[in-house]
């Protein structure tokens, strides 16, 4: 059937901030259905919260609106838009549930938006488990036992009629976010009532465990005329009980025999043709006794999701692109391949290599939590490696993850708890894997390891080999080894490291060793046929192979393709953590463009599968690999760059630098010579000296003496962290000699041989960030960002506003004249970042960061000035004085925008939910409007918690400490003119009746019930703010104050926690209340 | 298996157009001849290689990792297979599956099928593609590789009558 001309506007939703469970996968997926579509000659409108992703780029659709993920918002741009049609499966569960709510309020009926791709009554089949399980019945299939619980009562009399441990998953939530398994009736009661809260309709699902058995995803699509393919089928190592976003896992399936495949294969497509997904991607789960084979349906996805970009990237089909075409009525049969341009999309691809996917975790950043994987997903990001066989991928995923841990603990073995080895194995975390393969390393049986793990024979067996060539390896030194050996070892995917550890040599040794025997990797090509046709994207992983030993050279074992275009490499940023996301892929995918449009062949290097970066056609050429020494050097061999962009990828790229220039990289951007200067912290404050430019104060120390005495010399409160950090690693606050002791206790162990730092800490300082590009010669900032919390909360942690709100215009003309100075005398070729502290009218540079911050896509979007791509053909040697660039800043702009971090507290209880120097959210958001208070609101909508907008709400609390006391007396008249209701503690009571403003006067957290825990639990307050004291406050106040934000977090009650953030929020509320915050297109500012 | 950790004796893989792999044994010792043909796909090994459609052919599998789940009764298609040999990548000596009666190493020796694995499948696959069907030796007692070029190319102008 060709396109739909019924058809002119379609909406597109994406899926608000990155969150455990829902990243960037769908930038990646939203922004191909945007260009697929748009492609097709459709008007796209696209609503999105987040502005860090490549999809709200006004280039990408028509008209780009990044408001809320609300119903009142996305109906206001249904009305002033009048969409055609909507496809909601692009933008995760986000994205169906607001087509599900939009559907409910009666507005697409309302404007007559036609859902396409997936209808409402499909979702509610595919998420809602009741339906679901009745559909499958119908068709013959097999749910997991179980049933559903609306309250405590209803769980207890289910688990009656089972047997624990018992599976409890509650409905439409993120990532089977809130589910969990129980072993007995406490920990039932525990999850379902957390489950219960977190479900959007009260209600938990609670069902037979299907603990140790195989799970298996397929990724099926199917046309309007029924036509369905399986694009991939997914094997999870870690048995059934581990969330599939927290294991490692392997596309193909491998140890699933062909009529084991084919009949999940039908089941899936049986499955999305009884849900009544009419065309587009799905994702199914199922599990399979590894005993007998007996399959049970787990759920289904109506939509593109992690799996399917994983499956994407794993077998070059672009699904969401796909998706797209055949929501408006293509079929699969009229959409050609695009990389063989040989035939259609209408078969399963094939594919001849092994993909692993690996998940990337941050429990460190949230001490206190449990780092047990369970169905809950905790992951906070991934990696995935290709390669010929599973040893070789499955140790390129390892050594992707960037955690130190390439050798599985063999050059480490202070990582296994000796005493706790046994839960080492069985109990799967993180670093559950290490544990298996030094398990085998002690020579337990494969028997035994499968009985305590569930973990299939197969994968184990894969393992034993690996540890068997340790052991190859510790038996011969390098001179010992001969070509066929050396091939043999790096086919297992040893990296030269791990090679250059067991035999005893260096790094440099192995991979010289290496080079004379002509052990090098093949460029391999991902191109949806196994080979069967010519491939027509670059789309590249590396493989170790033996070469035919005669005739070789009518074998085409090397795909590399030769042009004569210069060449660029940009090194992106690996796996998303905390601190380093989807910012630094937004970068480098701009600085694939610019550098493409700018005559040069970009070739991108990443291991992120959730990407832009990592489409096939963003870049010229794209090479899935890990992003070490060893890798990014061999694809320097292969492709012969005139420059290496390391300086857009956040901080895995910055630190390969150094060690590139030395092995004779050309370096673009940025030399690591003043990378060094503006790390290194001595030199960098030489620098300032002579600059003229103030800093706090510092020292560094290596003992707890040394500190001790910085610390009486500087004086308290103390900035303290280690040296080269990114996303504030390690970073706190101390306030007196036994926080800074346990600190350096701490410390030491998260980063050995390294210096700690001391600086002043500049107590109610407002916090800037400078973004911009110099060239040596000319230096243009692109945007002034004004932290909304004061000094000392991470600035990735911190909302912000641009243009700052705040600022008198002689300090911004200083910050401006400072940063000029300070860039040009750094040597900055390229994209940087300062952040500035003003404290009492004194500006006091913090830091520089010689390379693109986590702020750009903010920036870019706030002022229309697109840095990253500037940065990037300043680094290809163009100057900015002919670039022809907007004014500095976007010039007089009559909008405000603001940025709101979004905190992943609610996935690890037991964390402390305190902010401070040390970053910890995983997203953010941003809400544009013509006054800073709106903009404000919205990003506060955005990030859905919502605003009190309603004195019947609930009461507002509020307890400042005593330099507060006095300017909050004008925040709570504003409220009580509104017709709020105050609370407060006896002494800010006090201070309010004091001024006039009635307050009851309510015990503390830590006094005798009923306080102001219980009245936060409860429901009766829906505002909190509550600055908290600094050194001179007690130790007990400090108590009641982390109390009071972790019940908060519970509860999900605003809280503001600086004074400057309370003004905001009251005038947020203020905003709000006068009616509809409006909305608007970045195109039209 | 990594050529480390086999015991396996070498094999050679001689094409028509006189290009020589060098690998591992797998299956039978000894020697055999036949056109080569791509199979696709980490799994169907056992249906493939005792279909009948490979009566005389050389499978080259194309999936790096062949014989991962072993072998059952069930998914035998012929009682015999009828193929001529097996190309591979990476034999799996340790399979896994709730299915299996044996592993598919054992069950290429009992069924005296000639094989070689540690060959780069992909590329050879790709040279297919290009080159049009090709015939072939794989051999575990001809280990001189001039020698078995020479051999290959004189049997490809009896059979197929194709010149080189």
């Amino acid at each position: 059937m060709p396109k739909r001309t019924d058809l002119k506007k379609i909406m597109i939703i994406g899926s608000g901030p990155i969150v455990i469970g829902q990243a960037c996968e769908f930038d990646y997926s939203g922004t191909q259905a945007c260009k697929a579509l748009k492609a097709l000659g459709y008007e796209i409108v696209l609503v999105n919260s987040n502005p860090a992703t490549i999809m709200t780029d006004t280039s990408v659709a028509d008209r780009t609106y990044v408001e809320p993920l609300t119903n009142e918002s996305i109906a206001a741009v249904i009305e002033k838009e009048r969409p055609d049609a909507l496809l909601p499966n692009m933008g995760g569960q986000t994205g169906l549930n607001c087509a599900v709510a939009l559907g409910k309020a009666g507005i697409l009926e309302k404007y007559g938006v036609e859902v396409i791709g997936c209808d409402v009554e499909a979702i509610q089949v595919g998420e809602d488990r009741e339906k679901f399980a009745k559909a499958m019945a119908e068709i013959g299939l097999e749910c997991c036992p179980g049933d559903f619980a609306y309250s405590l009562e209803d769980a207890e009399r289910i688990a009656d009629t089972m047997s624990f441990p018992l599976i409890c998953r509650p409905s439409y939530t993120l990532g089977g976010a809130g589910g969990g398994v129980a072993y007995d009736r406490r920990e039932l009661r525990e999850l379902v009532a957390q489950g219960l809260e977190l479900s959007a309709n009260g209600e938990v699902l609670i069902e037979k465990s299907v603990l140790g058995w195989k799970e298996i995803e397929y990724e099926v699509m199917r046309d309007a005329t029924g036509k369905g393919i399986a694009i991939c089928s997914i094997e999870n190592f870690d048995p059934m009980g581990v969330h599939t976003g927290d294991s490692i896992a392997i596309a193909p399936a491998q140890s699933l025999t062909q009529p084991e495949l084919d009949k999940l294969r039908e089941y899936s497509l049986r499955i999305i043709d009884k849900v009544g997904v009419s065309c587009g991607g799905s994702n199914i789960q199922f599990a399979v006794n590894p005993e007998d084979g007996h399959v049970i349906v787990i759920e289904m996805n109506p939509r593109v999701s992690r799996s399917s970009a994983l499956a994407s990237k794993a077998t070059g089909f672009p699904i969401a692109k796909v998706s797209a075409q055949l929501a408006v009525g293509l079929t699969l049969d009229e959409v050609q391949n695009e990389i063989t341009q040989a035939d259609s999309y209408a078969h399963d691809p094939s594919v001849d290599y092994c993909v692993v996917k690996a998940p990337r975790f941050a429990f460190e950043k949230f001490p206190g939590t449990s780092d047990t994987l369970t169905t809950r997903m905790k992951a906070v990001g991934e990696v995935m490696a290709l390669g010929r066989t599973f040893e070789e991928s499955f140790q390129k995923a390892m050594r992707s993850l960037e955690n130190g841990e390439v050798m599985f603990g063999a050059d480490h073995p202070k990582l296994f708890d000796e005493e706790h080895f046994r839960e080492g194995v069985s109990v799967p975390t993180p670093e559950r894997i290490y544990y298996v393969v030094e398990a085998l390393r002690r020579d337990w049986t494969i028997e035994r390891l499968y009985n305590l793990t569930g973990i299939d024979p197969w994968f184990l067996n894969r393992l034993k080999d690996i540890v068997a060539v340790e052991r190859w390896l510790s038996n011969h030194r390098l001179d010992d080894m001969d070509a066929a050996q050396m091939l043999a070892v790096k086919q297992m995917g040893f990296c030269d490291a791990q090679i250059a550890h067991f035999v005893g040599a260096t790094e440099t040794e192995v991979r010289a060793t290496r080079k004379a025997f002509r052990v090098t990797p093949e460029v391999k090509t991902v191109d949806t046929c196994s080979g069967a046709h010519a491939a027509h994207a670059e789309y590249h992983y590396k493989a170790y192979e033996a070469r035919p030993v005669l005739g070789a050279n009518l074998v085409t074992c090397d795909e590399r393709v030769a042009t004569d275009k210069p060449r660029v490499m940009i090194l992106s940023a690996g796996p998303n953590r905390i601190g380093q996301g989807i910012e630094f892929d937004y970068c480098c995918v701009h600085a694939a463009y610019a550098l493409h449009a700018a005559g040069f062949e970009s070739v991108m290097v990443n291991c992120n599968p959730e990407t832009v970066s990592t489409d096939y056609d963003t870049s010229d050429k794209l090479y899935f690999e890990p992003l070490t020494f060893e890798d990014v050097m061999d694809i320097v061999d292969i492709e012969r760059p005139v420059g290496v962009i390391c300086s857009l990828g956040g901080q895995t790229p910055i630190n390969l630098a150094a060690r590139l220039a030395a092995a004779g990289v050309p370096i673009m951007g940025t030399q690591p010579e003043a990378i060094d200067l503006a790390e290194d912290r001595d030199r960098f404050a030489a620098l300032l000296d002579q600059l003229k430019i103030a800093y706090p104060a510092s020292g560094v120390a290596e003992t707890y003496a040394q500190a001790a005495e910085v610390a009486e010399r500087i004086g308290y409160p103390l900035l303290v962290r280690p040296s080269y950090v990114l996303g504030g690693r390690g970073m706190a606050i101390v306030n007196s000699h036994k926080q800074l002791r346990s600190y350096l206790a701490e410390a030491t162990r998260a980063s050995q041989d390294h210096p700690v730092y001391l600086d002043s800490f500049l107590q109610d300082a407002v916090e800037l960030d400078v973004d911009g590009v110099a060239d040596g010669e000319q230096c243009y900032v692109g945007a002034v960002l004004e932290q909304i919390e004061e000094a000392g909360i991470h600035s990735g942690d911190s909302a912000c506003c641009c243009p700052p709100y705040s600022l008198a215009q002689a300090m911004l003309d200083e910050v401006l004249e400072t940063t000029r100075r300070l860039v040009l005398a750094v040597g900055v070729v390229g994209a940087f970042n300062v952040q500035y502290a003003v404290h009492n009218g004194t500006l006091y540079c913090i830091e520089l960061n010689p390379r693109a911050s986590r702020t750009v896509p903010f920036s870019s979007k706030a002022t229309g000035v697109p840095l990253a791509a500037i940065a990037a053909r300043v680094m290809s040697g163009e100057k900015l004085a002919d670039l022809d660039l907007p004014a500095e800043m976007g010039g007089d702009n009559d909008h405000f925008a603001c940025k709101e971090a979004v905190l992943p507290f609610d996935r690890f209880p037991g964390a402390s939910t305190v902010l401070g120097p040390e970053m910890k959210s995983t997203g953010e958001v941003m809400g544009i409007a013509k006054n800073f208070p709106s903009a404000y609101a919205k990003t506060q909508l955005a990030i859905s918690y919502g605003l009190p907008t309603d004195p019947s709400q609930g009461k507002v609390f509020v307890s400042v400490r005593d330099a507060d006391k006095r300017a909050v007396a004008g925040l709570a008249r504003e409220l009580t003119l509104m017709g709020y209701k105050l609370a407060g503690t006896t002494g800010t009571a006090k201070a309010l009746e004091a001024a006039g403003i009635p307050c009851q006067a309510v015990r503390r957290a830590s006094e005798m019930k009923p306080n102001v825990a219980t009245m936060v639990a409860s429901g009766e307050i829906c505002l909190i703010i509550n600055t908290p004291g600094g050194a001179e406050q007690g130790e007990s106040m400090r108590a009641d104050y982390y109390e009071l934000r972790r019940l908060a977090v519970h509860h999900r009650v605003t809280n503001c926690t600086t004074l400057s953030q309370a003004q905001a929020m009251v005038e947020a509320i203020e905003q709000a209340r006068m009616g509809s915050l409006g909305v608007v297109a970045l195109q039209d500012l | 298996m990594n050529p480390l950790l086999s015991n396996q004796p070498k094999a050679l893989l001689a094409l028509a157009d006189g290009v020589v792999f060098e690998g591992l044994s797998v299956g039978a010792a000894g020697e055999t001849t036949g056109e080569l043909v791509r199979q696709d796909g980490a799994s169907g090994y056992q249906e493939a290689i005792s279909s009948p459609d490979a009566e005389d052919k050389v499978l080259v599998f194309t999936y790096p990792q062949i014989g991962n789940y072993g072998v059952n009764p069930d998914d035998q298609v012929l009682d015999r297979p009828v193929l001529a040999g097996v190309v591979m990548r990476d034999l799996c000596y340790t399979p896994s599956s709730f299915r299996l009666t044996g592993d598919l190493p054992s069950y290429l020796r009992k069924n005296g099928i000639v094989g070689i694995e540690g060959v780069d499948t992909r590329a050879l696959a790709m040279h297919l593609r290009d080159a049009g069907p090709l015939a072939a030796i794989i051999s575990t007692v001809d280990l001189d590789p001039a020698s078995l070029a020479r051999r290959a190319q004189a049997l490809n102008a009896t059979t197929e009558g194709r010149e080189i």
